[in-house]
């Protein structure tokens, strides 16, 4: 929680109900719970329920297999982490992709079907990989769940309250969007995952550059809505690390036809 | 899918931020075409990876992100194409089903569906992450330096990369702190 943040909520509170100061730093102790991957992940299964709710998941296993590989791998080269990932494509024609806390990454078919190598889909996850691994969707939940308490509208009492808040939260945080701070800042992180792992860096600025000649189209409103514009995110990475990380900029051929037979032949 | 393409052209100019070359390649070792000045006034034509195709007057060549900052204007929109105004323009994917802001947040939540995917995903094994990794050639690598925010990104907005738009209003416009 941002010291800030709660210093802000308990002068807001406390010159209005001295009572309710207490009972907000108490709920913002019982929210930092919500740091530990196993609660994150509580969060995420419901948040991610709300995502395939509202786009089914893709029935065609070959392709969330592969996503799954891809992403494992991602996980694994960059240093492992107390996740337990899921990846999965989600049966919309749409543009985008989400994280949910704890370890949730959903990629749009339309998403992939614009996407031209396996160093491009490693891209995406890893964008999303680190969205999660910094903890921002549960960060801002947190803030919001307070701040909602703060305001009376939560009944903290019962544990099953703040998970359903925190989900909720999340959720909202999805459809509305981060901050763009977060947004280059997972840029960056995945531009070291990818690194790292053997990928290519450079495939999530080409990534980036598809995005930005597509950017009329119908089923890209929603991502333009919730990330700064791709120039923005294309100059924010030719500023932190095109020099640095120009070594790594290597496209991997030997991935191509399993690129081709498990994602460009099959959407 | 009925998609909407090239609604409104993009007229990508760029300013570069040191003294740079041009090259004949988007590689390191390619011939120089062209040496530019800082604040020189280039067209892009194409991106690929960290390299940008630049025109300065009648010379093109490859030059590096790192070396330029973009300028992107986007032309004014077609109303017509985009299904925003006018009856009978509305633009549809049929039979596919989108994905909007208020379909996510007022959601059926369907966690039977989380469960299928969460099976699916963790029947990938260690043993299958290996044995793809070492079908596709992707090996780790080690001393990686680490990305930190660097200035551009504190201010893009405003500074490193200039977006005008005449009528399109994207999120990009939100404020840090708005949470």
């Amino acid at each position: 929680m941002s010291g800030k943040f709660l210093i802000t909520a308990w002068m807001l509170v406390s010159a209005t109900c001295p009572v309710l100061a207490a009972d907000v730093q108490q709920l913002a102790s019982r929210l930092a719970e919500y740091d530990k991957p196993a609660k994150e992940a509580e969060v995420g299964y419901k948040t991610s329920a709300n995502i395939v709710g509202a786009s089914p998941v893709l029935a065609d296993q070959a392709v969330n297999n592969y996503l799954t590989l891809v992403g494992k791998t991602l996980v694994k080269n960059s240093g492992g982490d107390s996740y337990r990932w899921t990846f999965a494509a989600i049966d919309s024609p749409d543009i985008n992709a989400f994280a949910a806390p704890g370890g949730y990454v959903f990629v749009t078919k339309g998403l992939l079907k614009a996407l031209g190598s396996e160093d491009e889909v490693a891209a995406v996850l890893a964008h999303e990989i680190s969205h999660v691994r910094l903890k921002h969707y549960v960060k801002v939940a947190k803030k919001q769940v307070l701040a909602e308490y703060a305001m009376k509208s939560l009944n903290e009492g019962q544990a099953d309250g703040q998970l359903e808040a925190m989900s909720k939260a999340a959720t909202l945080i999805l459809a509305k969007g981060l901050d763009k701070q977060s947004e280059y800042e997972a840029d960056f992180q995945a531009m070291r995952i990818l690194a790292q792992s053997g990928y290519d860096p450079s495939a999530l600025v080409d990534v980036l550059s598809t995005l930005e000649a597509r950017s009329s189209d119908k089923g890209m409103a929603f991502l333009l809505s919730t990330h700064p514009s791709a120039a923005e995110r294309i100059q924010s990475i030719g500023g932190c690390c095109v020099d640095a990380y120009q070594q790594y900029a290597t496209r991997n051929q030997g991935t191509r036809a399993r690129f081709d037979k498990a994602i460009k032949t099959r959407l | 899918m009925l998609g909407v393409s090239c609604s409104f052209a993009f007229a990508e100019t760029a300013k570069t931020i040191k003294a740079a070359d041009l090259l004949k390649e988007p590689s390191a070792t390619a011939t120089k075409v062209l040496s530019v000045p800082s604040g020189a006034q280039l067209t892009v034509s194409e991106k690929k990876g960290f390299w940008v195709k630049a025109t300065s007057g009648n010379q093109t060549g490859w030059l590096k992100l790192s070396e330029i900052e973009l300028q992107v204007t986007k032309a004014k929109i077609d109303p017509m194409a985009t299904g925003r105004s006018g009856s009978g323009n509305i633009v549809n994917t049929a039979g596919a089903r989108g994905l909007s802001p208020d379909e996510l947040k007022s959601a059926k939540p369907n966690p039977g569906a989380v469960d299928s995917a969460v099976k699916v995903s963790s029947s990938v094994t260690d043993a299958d992450l290996s044995s793809f990794a070492s079908a596709g050639g992707i090996a780790s690598r080690s001393n990686v330096p680490p990305t930190s925010l660097s200035k551009n990104a504190k201010s893009s907005s405003t500074s490193s990369v200039t977006v005008s738009s005449s009528s399109v209003k994207s999120g990009s416009g939100r404020k840090n702190d708005e949470w």
